[in-house]
């Protein structure tokens, strides 16, 4: 049977999901600790709450639907505590990196719904740490130190006679700290090569960089299992709403920019 | 030619250097910051950089605060407290002699001759162990009736915020300092690997997607781009080059902070500034400490 759409707050694989879920869900929120925290009635803050405290509700709806056609049993609460991947980046169960990984929508979700953390479990059990994730899997800037020694001469005549023991010892030092124009001179010379005369506003360099000391110990393969865990869900999640969540108009996602009371910017 | 004599005073090296008007070097010499007797040290510096050299017109000083009208208290030199440093560098050359903090210096030497050159009005950051600033407008050094102008990592960017260690709250630098990204990358799970942590190997974290060093340049970021647009916005600062140590971390830093500038600059004069890295690095400090000189030298005479 089909109810009116003003009772509908959207669907999920073609079913209706009931506005009763979301009523209470608000009046729960409106008679809780943080009532003093919740947008007044009727504003475009309140409706961008409703809207974000439906997708939540879809999120968790999705996630029983489908944690009971694989036949997974609800994880209740407490595994909340034991969770690795959420418990141990933050004070608190939901930590804030964890939180900030998963989303808004669906770090809600799975605090609030033992069948979204069943399908957390399932998801995250397969996840692949992303090959850019692995230390030297990206190419960035990596800060290294060397020993420097350095000169600035008033004319080019005197710097192309200058000798590395006449340099001045800057002690251990990164290239990036140096005038840029020396630092990309010496990043093209190698080690222990007399660079120079570099010409800049302050006159004419002449810089050796003779070592290279204390570079960070490099990381130990450690994977960071729990954040690769937390966007495997999150990229599920959002596959399976595309494919199953419709919304209704009034109820949109609080980011789309198509909806009226979307005043955030990017 | 004529020439100014210029000083840098850090926590770790005392620099000196003869600097003509167009901001060449004549000649210039470094050494180790001892933990006492540091005058006695600079007067060696001063004689060497000098002696049998053209004789300066005046002296320019930059040292690390925070400063009270021509004294010094640098944290990291525990000898000096409300040390009358102008006073003594003036008795020890009987030349005219100017005093700015570090970071005033940086800012001012960017503008003369750096990345900051043609700015009508510029902020420079040093963003290192901790965040300091200064502030050049119309050309001049904005440096405050104690000389504390443009101490912008003390800003409050979150009233709400984590106490700083300067007795304020939600100060930038609690945010966005080397140690302070550190701490909370360690706070929030990141592992370095190395029993000693620092905020070179959270940029090489960073740099290699680790989400909770990202994260926490992400946080750092966010802080100096709210600095950056509430100056902006007080001063319509038009660009700001940043230098320091942690500056060196290349893309980890500067791309969220275009992110975070391009997110809470509103009005369109703040969303106009233009941030750039150092191109003078160590040696801003010194080229400002020149022109401060210089400066100094065309107003009294």
């Amino acid at each position: 049977m089909t109810r009116p759409v003003e009772t509908v707050i959207g669907f999920v694989g073609g079913r209706p999901v009931g506005r009763d879920l979301l009523d209470r869900r608000i009046a729960e929120l409106r008679d809780g600790p943080s009532a003093a925290a919740l947008p007044a009635p009727g504003t475009a803050e309140d409706r961008q709450l409703a809207r974000w405290l439906t997708q939540v509700i879809l999120t968790e709806t999705l996630c029983e639907a489908e944690a009971r056609a694989r036949g997974l049993p609800p994880e209740p609460s407490e595994s909340l505590d034991r969770e690795p991947a959420l418990a141990s980046e933050a004070a608190g169960p939901l930590g804030r990196v964890a939180a900030v990984e998963l989303g808004s929508v669906n770090a809600a979700a799975y605090a609030g719904s033992p069948w979204v953390r069943a399908m957390f479990a399932h998801v995250a059990a397969t996840a692949a740490i992303p090959a850019g994730w692995v230390p030297g899997g990206r190419a960035g800037p990596v800060e290294v130190c060397h020993l420097v020694s350095h000169r600035l001469f008033p004319s080019r005549a005197e710097a192309v006679r200058a000798r590395a023991d006449e340099l001045e010892p800057l002690g251990e030092v990164t290239l990036e700290s140096l005038p840029s124009a020396l630092a990309a001179a010496l990043r093209s010379n190698p080690y222990g090569t007399l660079t120079g005369p570099v010409r800049d506003a302050l006159g004419w360099h002449v810089a050796v960089a003779s070592a290279q000391l204390d570079q960070p110990p490099e990381r130990t393969p450690e994977a960071p299992v729990g954040a690769a865990r937390r966007l495997a869900f999150a990229r599920w999640l959002d596959e399976q709403r595309a494919a199953q969540v419709e919304l209704v108009p009034g109820l949109e996602h609080p980011g789309d920019p198509r909806q009226p009371d979307n005043h955030h910017k990017h | 030619m004529t020439h100014v004599l210029a000083i840098d005073i850090g926590g770790t090296k005392l620099a000196a250097a003869l600097v003509d008007e167009e901001g060449s070097v004549l000649r210039s010499a470094t050494r180790p910051t001892p933990r006492e007797e540091v005058m006695a040290a600079l007067g060696g510096l001063i004689e060497e950089v000098t002696g049998g050299g053209p004789a300066p017109v005046a002296v320019g000083i930059g040292c690390a605060g925070p400063l009270d009208r021509g004294t010094v208290s640098p944290v990291n030199m525990p000898s000096w407290r409300g040390f009358p440093l102008c006073d003594e560098v003036r008795a020890l050359t009987g030349l005219p002699t100017v005093l700015a903090g570090d970071a005033q210096c940086m800012a001012l030497g960017e503008h003369w001759l750096g990345a900051g050159r043609g700015s009508s009005a510029l902020l420079g950051v040093v963003v290192s162990t901790g965040i300091g600033g200064g502030l050049v407008i119309d050309g001049r050094p904005l440096l405050g009736p104690t000389g504390n102008a443009g101490h912008v990592g003390h800003m409050t960017i979150d009233p709400y915020g984590e106490r700083c260690e300067c007795g304020g709250r939600g100060c930038v630098e609690r945010y966005a300092s080397g140690p302070n990204m550190t701490r909370w990358a360690l706070e929030n799970g990141w592992s370095p690997g190395a029993e000693q942590a620092d905020a070179r190997m959270l940029a090489r974290d960073a740099a290699a997607g680790d989400p909770v060093a990202v994260a926490a340049f992400e946080r750092g970021a966010g802080a100096l781009a709210g600095m950056i647009a509430s100056t902006a916005a007080a001063a319509e600062v038009s660009t700001v080059v940043v230098g320091g140590g942690v500056s060196g971390a290349g893309a980890v830093l500067f791309e969220p902070l275009e992110r975070a500038l391009d997110d809470v600059g509103g009005l369109a004069f703040v969303r106009a500034v233009r941030v750039r890295p150092t191109t003078l690095g160590v040696l801003a400090g010194l080229a400002g400490a020149a022109k401060l000189a210089w400066d100094y030298s065309r107003s009294a005479g």
